[in-house]
């Protein structure tokens, strides 16, 4: 009898207990975080003063190094986490600073992870540090989130504080408007280059084509047709094919978007490189429409429902044999290729010129990346907050640049007359399963906050994309995107927005692509009338305020 | 009937204060209010809690601010409901979504029922009811996943069997036309198991003489479907309508949400959908004031119908929802 | 009717036809997965699967189990735990409550209960139960699918309703013989509600089991997925991306992303499928008194 009864008040206690150990957990959270904090603000000025000078003279440190090590807590996209835990220089990196940093796995996808920072913030969750965008940086550091880092610069981070007065644009733009600096961005490698088209040379061989006869988007149309008459037995071939966005081909139609001081036009806001002017799109729409028609273009891809796995089977099992992606796709297909076809060969094809023959600029991202914020939660002790900087430091230093860039002498790179040369092959890093250390240094994968050197990052590449890269990646062929800061009026509404608008641009477009919706000139003029309804004139008037804003 | 008897008890002693009476009270059934201190704490903070936080709609809430922190608008946010040119498809959707539940899933069951309960066979009619029933409790992530696979325009049977027929494959996921049959369709995969479970009890509850009475009388078998056994389950029927009507606001938003994705959000985008996304899986910041502003005009709306319906049901059936 | 049924009736062999054919139609869709699952990874691809499988293996459950990145095994734990213990949670707090308010000394069951019921009615909606939920510290705290639907104000009404239909005197006479309240709920009350208790823990346990939204606001940090949460990275997503699923080969068999989906879908709903013939009882009859009674 009284057990039961101890039984039941067990586990009404427990009940009462779980309660409370929601509330107990964020009582105790802040108050934990909250005290190192004070002992710091109880004596910053002398410890300040005495450790940067104590680590300089020590000299036992590493060169490049002012810190004495430390262990801090970052947020990252957990994709960028399973990178870092395999890059080799990475762990000498933490072995010669002696800093550890604990990742927090974040969403798989790199836009979850910015939300994910908002509902941190909101609950008091934030990890000592976290890659924000810079408007999440700005708006939230002014409200007091996050440590103002240009002190922290200017008191710890020697190299940091040389690098922003070598490039006084960069420090405009972090700048936020209350003149404190509260994220800092990283150098944009993916603004050193454009997507690239690649084409299956075995598949052209077969069916006849010659790559170099693809001069212009007419060409281009006429490859197609020859291939899919060739594969037409060949069940769901499509020979141009490619995953998620569909509308790649913006600047072939020149119907991408713009920022100069005349304005800006087209989608900008968190699409730098693939925002598009509907307004201008009708070529593009005409020509896809013919692709789409003749059984040229992949119509999955088309209605938005071809996933990057979906795309990587298709180019693998031979279902398509021209695409425009990312620059190092092509040897990533040739490594796993010859699995599926001994003929399999994936090769680069030079840019191509626009209906008229123009050649083209292809569009870039920005070249400070916007949505890679290195930011320090406020409730981090000064302590933590100095090694995290620190930290950061070492990567703007020459040694630190070295090692990130090239990795270790003598085991990843030599020095030659003609300058550094890798060791490693970029092919057998790759090939390496995942959770075994790699060298790489593929700078757009995010590691940590550094400078980006070109040459390393474009040696390091399979032999025949390091070739096509040097020769195709030069100032004429691209267009920089330009870094636009917006405020949070700006952000929200934008956000609110571009969220239907950019869709129901897609949409139209693809219902005229799909013959949905009939394509004549008069369905076109409604379909802009209708998205200017709908708010396009707002964006692109809230864009302008932006940019007028970070740059007027 | 025990528990009226003992109110009357408990009533019919002399009244004395009311501190006294508390204090005795509290002496005399503490155990039961100790046993009340877990479903209180439930209550106040996880029913009434949030509640209380509806008042950011009435704020320009931030994240990092909180609500003590965050400035008051005043009806601000209700302003720019009205201007929101995306709110009038919002409520398109989200009325033709449950017009459509309505309409077209309710009368599902009750026809199933009425012939599954002219199966005389007892294991095949109690093995097809739980058959009807499964999906009840399949996940709608399984369920859409399921219907994914299904649709797949590269290798799913739907598709197999168009093509068969010499169709052309459809993408059903990314086409704006596809969402609400597809929805509804899960729909009725999902729920009308559940619906059949009551009718189904309903008519085991009709007297047997009546059948044999309309036997006597040459009555054929749809006579008796449409004569007795359907009128027997009359204010089931109603009841379940009015709750259906009275839930009209409420969307499987987990359906929607493993559903949608940007290419048909034209069809797709409802209320609640759009709220989750501005606050939850937005590109920018995060419009929590203005999501719970429109969360709370739904609302209010569906809290009216609800009660009407709770009305309705009292006055038609003798049943009350709560 | 005995008459009827012994006859040849045209109408009862078409509708018994049509019926099982909707059965079948209803549960047809959950084998296909299994049939796509089991497939050779190459006719799939090539399109050559139709209703049935072609080609068999087994390893791709072997495999997707084992596969770490595709982190079925884990969010296959958490849901397992946190569907546990949120049952019984639920359970016991939802019983105690309906205890309580099923009291008639308790003067203010009639406030409470209207207060549940009117939350239960009027939705507080997603943003400020986040709102609140957060500043409770139950973001990244898989206490969030145990703690806050502790009571689920129908179940509350379904046990209340139960236990108010049991009579009072029991009550009395326990009394008489020296019971406390505890003992009266414990030796008197609980043995004879074991039927109500297995429904609303049935419902709890397939509710917990199958929720989507609150894990996907609240349980961000990867190793506190649930089932659910994994199922729709792999399967729903566009961005999975094709590293993660790629073809391997088996013994002579493909193994590809479609037979891994497929996969993931069946061990995702096979601990429902199993215990459902043993559970649905349950389920009807808390169906009954809930929707009859109310």
């Amino acid at each position: 009898m009284n057990k039961k009864k101890v039984v039941s008040l067990l586990l009404a206690t427990m009940m009462l207990g779980g309660v409370l150990a929601g509330c107990a957990t964020t009582a105790a959270a802040p108050a934990a975080s909250a005290e190192p904090a004070k002992e710091e603000a109880a004596a910053p000025a002398a410890e300040g003063e005495a450790a940067a000078p104590a680590a300089e003279a020590s000299g036992s440190g590493t060169p490049g190094y002012e810190g004495d090590g430390g262990e801090f807590s970052m947020y990252l996209r957990s994709t960028f986490i399973d990178w870092i835990n395999d890059l080799e220089w990475y762990k000498v990196a933490e072995e010669r600073t002696g800093v550890h940093v604990n990742y927090q796995r974040g969403a798989d996808e790199e836009d979850a992870t910015y939300p994910e920072i908002d509902q941190m913030v909101l609950s008091g969750t934030l990890t000592d540090c976290a890659l924000a965008k810079q408007d999440q940086a700005n708006v939230y550091g002014m409200q007091g989130a996050f440590y103002n880092l240009k002190p922290l610069i200017e008191q710890y981070a020697p190299h940091i504080q040389a690098y922003l007065a070598d490039h006084p644009d960069y420090e405009k733009l972090i700048t936020a408007e209350d003149g404190a600096i509260y994220g800092l961005l990283t150098e944009n490698a993916n603004a050193l280059k454009s997507s690239i088209w690649f084409y299956r040379a075995d598949h052209f061989e077969k069916a006849g084509v010659d790559p170099a006869s693809i001069k212009n988007v007419d060409d281009l149309t006429d490859a197609l047709r020859t291939l899919k008459e060739y594969y037409k037995d060949v069940p769901n071939y499509y020979p141009l094919n490619g995953r998620e966005e569909v509308f790649r081909f913006i600047t072939l139609f020149n119907c991408g978007n713009s920022a100069d001081d005349s304005g800006v036009k087209g989608f900008y806001y968190n699409n730098v490189e693939w925002g598009f002017d509907p307004t201008a799109a009708y070529d593009m729409v005409e020509t896809m429409k013919l692709w789409y028609d003749e059984g040229l273009i992949n119509p999955e891809w088309v209605a938005g429902a071809f996933s990057e796995g979906d795309w990587e089977g298709a180019m693998w099992e031979g279902r398509g044999s021209i695409s425009y992606d990312f620059y190092t796709r092509p040897a990533t297909f040739n490594l796993a290729g010859k699995d599926y076809d001994p003929d399999y060969n994936m090769q680069i094809l030079d840019f191509i010129a626009d209906k008229d023959g123009n050649p083209v600029r292809q569009q870039t991202p920005t070249l400070y990346n916007e949505k890679r914020a290195t930011v320090i939660n406020i409730n981090a002790s000064e302590e933590t907050a100095k090694d995290i900087i620190q930290w950061i430091d070492y990567f703007y230093s020459e040694e630190g640049q070295t090692l990130a860039n090239w990795g270790v002498e003598g085991v990843s790179y030599e020095e030659t007359p003609e300058g550094r040369k890798f060791l490693v092959s970029y092919n057998d890093e790759l090939a390496k399963p995942d959770g075994t250390m790699e060298w790489t240094f593929l700078s757009d994968r995010f590691t940590v906050c550094k400078p980006v050197e070109a040459e390393a990052f474009f040696s390091f590449n399979d032999p025949a994309v390091a070739e096509a890269s040097v020769r195709l990646f030069t100032e004429e062929n691209l267009r920089h995107g330009v870094n636009i800061i917006y405020n949070e009026e700006e952000a929200t509404e934008l956000a609110t927005l571009t969220a239907s608008l950019v869709d129901m641009s897609k949409a139209g477009m693809v219902s005229f692509i799909t013959g949905k919706t009939e394509l004549n000139e008069e369905n076109w003029q409604k379909y802009v009338d209708d998205l200017k309804a709908a708010g396009y004139d707002r964006v692109i008037e809230l864009q302008t305020e932006a940019y007028n804003n970070t740059y007027k | 009937m025990s528990a009226k008897k003992n109110k009357t008890a408990v009533q019919a002693v002399p009244k004395k204060p009311l501190g006294e009476r508390i204090k005795k009270d509290i002496k005399k059934n503490y155990l039961l209010y100790i046993m009340l201190i877990p479903g209180l704490l439930v209550l106040v903070l996880f029913k009434f809690g949030p509640v209380g936080a509806m008042v950011i709609a009435f704020q320009k809430f931030s994240a990092f601010k909180g609500i003590s922190g965050s400035p008051w608008v005043g009806l601000d946010q209700f302003r720019r409901i009205v201007k929101d040119p995306y709110m009038l498809k919002l409520v398109k959707n989200t009325v033709i979504l449950a017009v459509l539940s309505v309409v077209v899933v309710f009368p599902v069951p009750i026809i199933f029922s009425l012939f599954l309960n002219e199966v005389r066979n007892r294991r095949i009619r109690s093995t097809v009811q739980s058959a009807s029933f499964l999906p009840y409790f399949i996940s709608s992530a399984v369920m859409v996943s399921i219907l994914y696979t299904l649709v797949s325009p590269s290798y799913g049977l739907v598709n197999k069997i168009i093509e068969f027929f010499g169709g052309k494959s459809i993408f059903f996921m990314a086409e704006p036309g596809w969402f609400r049959p597809l929805y509804i369709i899960l729909q009725i995969w999902q729920t009308f198991g559940y619906s059949t479970v009551i009718y189904i009890a309903a008519m085991m509850a009709i007297d047997t003489e009546q059948y044999e009475a309309a036997d006597m009388d040459g009555a054929n078998r749809w006579q008796k479907m449409w004569y007795i056994t359907l009128p027997s389950i009359s204010s089931s029927v109603i009841v379940m309508l009015i709750i259906s009507i009275g839930n009209i606001f409420s969307v499987d938003l987990d359906r929607i949400l493993l559903m949608y994705n940007s290419s048909v959000y034209e069809t797709a985008d409802v209320i609640q959908s759009y709220v989750y996304r501005i606050a939850f899986d937005s590109a920018g910041f995060p419009d929590y004031s203005y999501g719970t502003a429109v969360n709370m005009l739904k609302s209010v709306i569906a809290f009216i119908l609800v009660i009407i319906a709770n009305k309705l049901a009292a006055k038609y059936s003798e049943t009350r929802l709560f | 009717m005995m008459k009827h049924k012994k006859k040849i009736d045209l109408f009862e062999i078409i509708n018994d036809t049509i019926l099982i054919l909707i059965a079948v139609i209803c549960v047809y869709p959950f084998l296909y997965e299994v049939f796509i699952a089991i497939s050779d990874g190459r006719y799939l691809a090539a399109g050559q699967v139709t209703f049935f499988p072609k080609g068999t293996n087994l390893e791709v459950f072997k495999y997707v189990l084992n596969n770490p990145k595709l982190n079925i095994t884990l969010g296959m734990r958490n849901s397992f735990l946190y569907t546990l213990f949120g049952t019984i949670v639920g359970v016991v707090t939802t019983y105690i409550t309906a205890y309580a308010l099923s009291r008639p000394q308790v003067k203010s069951r009639f406030l409470i209960m209207g207060l549940f019921t009117l939350t239960w009615v009027f939705e507080a909606g997603l943003i400020p139960t986040y709102i609140i939920l957060s500043k409770l510290g139950y973001v990244d705290n898989p206490l969030v699918m145990i703690i806050p639907g502790a009571i689920n104000t129908q179940y509350l009404i379904i046990c209340k309703t139960y236990l108010e239909g049991l009579p009072y005197e029991l009550e009395d006479a326990a009394m008489v013989d020296g019971a406390n309240q505890f003992q009266v709920l414990t030796n008197v009350y609980l043995p004879i509600s074991k039927s109500i208790l297995a429904t609303i823990g049935t419902f709890y346990a397939v509710g917990i089991w199958n929720q989507y939204l609150t894990p996907q606001i609240y349980l961000k940090k990867s190793e506190y997925k649930v089932i659910q949460q994994i199922l729709r990275t792999l399967v729903l997503s566009s961005s999975t991306d094709g590293e993660t699923m790629q073809t391997i080969n088996i013994n002579g068999f493909a193994l590809n992303q479609y037979n891994m989906k497929a996969a993931a879908i069946v061990i995702a709903m096979a601990p429902i499928i199993l215990v459902y013939p043993f559970v649905q009882k349950y389920f009807k009859s808390g169906i009954l008194i809930g929707s009859v009674k109310g």
